[in-house]
């Protein structure tokens, strides 16, 4: 009950660092009102225009053309990259700015008191960090969807999960990097930069794989875009997004589109565990 | 430890709050409107008139149609959820059904009889969406609670000549408004009911002297 306390402590000290108040509050409003009017004019802005395609399909289309439209909604390389990028920086600020301000004046030392393993500090912190903010950006989402398309989510609520899984270990690759270079700098700045640029090089990266691909013959080099970015593989599955000439020399079954996910979690989580080894057995203060 | 659990809940209630917020502000953005079309007739007694069109049918939660109806007498709107030709493949084959010995021209003036539309209504009553009496001007905005083809079919049940002044302009909102002011109405609720707390314990603070 002790350790469980403290950890509640040090979980709750660093959000009320993290997230001062209304950053929060006023990122939630923006994020939400944001999503609306981006859906709003990626659809049609118009009384004529698609938002009713879009419901049509929903409702009468098969479930394999919901699940098509599910994907290319959610996964997509444009939805990470425009949809989510203040929560994507705010995991970088929180990560890079904030850990990184506190291994450099060596406030981390304060925090290190704490009568708890260093692994459950860091585990606090990126709670408070990167679970939270994934939290919440996983909650309006959803909530945001459930509002304009109430039947297509409850009926596809795993599906729609296992698409922001597939979109989201991207971030958490970058996060854990992002961790890394703090923790071996032991300042923010670099890895923060180091950081931006990962989260929003991953559009150029992704087109060099896909064109390298489209070059060669090869499927590799869209075996590797997969790995790094999941959402390709279950949109090379649901044949949406890609080139018909790129999407002829790979579509993945399901259950192999599923080991793509699993393997882009298991390469951030890699270099995650990299970052806690470090912080646990390496890193001196 | 008490403090904690107040400050967490205080910052759950007031994200809950600023989502509120943010919904009840998309809700209040105006609609868009297309072109209004002015459709003018004169409805003879005991007679229905269907009217659709593709600006609006289909329509959905998010699209709708913004319809006004100025007429000189008493006239019943009915919004059907189904497409036109559909309701009138159904008005002739009834009429084909009931009145064999009608030719195609007799039987394309009696499916615009009252009865005919009466027994669609009592045949169909889940198509039947709107259900409104109307007498000089009346307005009304209409989206429909799922994806659905919309045909608006005006009813002349007086026994004299009706002039009818229609007018339909299909609209569209950034949210299904009905869905999401209620919900916008929870998120404020629980919000505030989260946040509470926090609140008095802060003003208990304030109004404690050093």
């Amino acid at each position: 009950m002790g350790k469980a306390r403290t950890f509640l402590e040090v979980f709750a000290s660093a959000l009320n660092e993290d997230f001062r108040f209304p950053a929060l509050e006023i990122i939630v409003s923006i994020h939400t009102v944001g999503i609306f009017i981006i859906l709003w004019v990626s659809t049609g802005s118009g009384p004529g225009a698609q938002p009713g395609l879009v419901f049509q399909i929903l409702q009468r289309g098969s479930p394999e053309a919901v699940k098509a439209i599910i994907v290319s909604s959610l996964a997509g390389l444009w939805s990470f990259v425009f949809t989510s990028p203040i929560f994507g920086m705010l995991i970088l600020k929180n990560i890079a700015y904030s850990l990184g301000n506190d291994l450099e004046r060596g406030v981390i030392q304060n925090v290190l008191s704490y009568p708890l393993k260093r692994r459950y500090i860091l585990t606090a912190k990126l709670l408070s960090s990167v679970g939270v903010v994934y939290m919440l950006m996983l909650g309006i989402q959803i909530f945001e969807l459930f509002i304009l398309v109430p039947d297509t989510v409850s009926q596809n609520i795993g599906f729609v999960l296992l698409t922001f899984m597939a979109a989201l270990s991207y971030p958490l690759l970058v996060t854990g990097l992002v961790l890394l270079l703090t923790l071996l700098f032991k300042r923010g700045s670099i890895a923060l930069f180091t950081g931006i640029g990962l989260y929003f090089s991953i559009s150029v990266v992704m087109l060099l794989l896909i064109t390298m691909a489209g070059v060669t013959s090869s499927d590799i080099p869209l075996k590797i875009a997969a790995i790094l970015f999941p959402g390709i593989a279950l949109g090379s599955h649901y044949q949406y997004g890609l080139d018909p000439s790129i999407s002829k020399l790979w579509t993945p079954s399901f259950d192999e589109s599923l080991f793509y996910i699993g393997a882009g979690y298991a390469l951030a989580f890699f270099v995650l565990a990299m970052g806690y080894l470090y912080f646990e057995r390496r890193l001196e203060i | 430890m008490k403090p904690r659990v107040f400050v967490l809940l205080g910052r759950i209630g007031s994200i809950l709050l600023a989502t509120g917020l943010a919904l009840g502000l998309v809700c209040v953005i105006p609609a868009t409107s297309g072109p209004t079309i002015e459709p003018r007739w004169t409805s003879r007694p005991m007679t229905w008139t269907p009217y659709s069109h593709p600006q609006y049918s289909p329509s959905n939660p998010q699209k709708g149609v913004r319809m006004s109806v100025t007429s000189n007498s008493s006239l019943q709107i009915y919004v059907l959820g189904t497409h036109s030709l559909q309701l009138r493949e159904w008005a002739l084959s009834w009429v084909k059904e009931h009145f064999p010995s009608l030719n195609a021209s007799q039987a394309y003036w009696a499916t615009l009889d009252m009865s005919v539309l009466e027994a669609y209504l009592q045949t169909h009553p889940e198509n039947v969406m709107l259900n409104e009496g109307v007498k000089g001007e009346w307005s009304f905005e209409f989206f429909p609670p799922n994806v659905t083809n919309v045909t608006i079919v005006v009813s002349n049940p007086s026994l004299a000549p009706t002039s009818v002044d229609m007018k339909t302009t299909p609209i569209a909102t950034l949210v299904p408004r009905q869905r999401a002011v209620t919900i916008t109405e929870v998120l404020f609720a629980t919000g505030i009911v989260l946040a509470l707390p926090r609140i008095v314990q802060k003003s208990k603070n304030r109004a404690r002297p050093l």
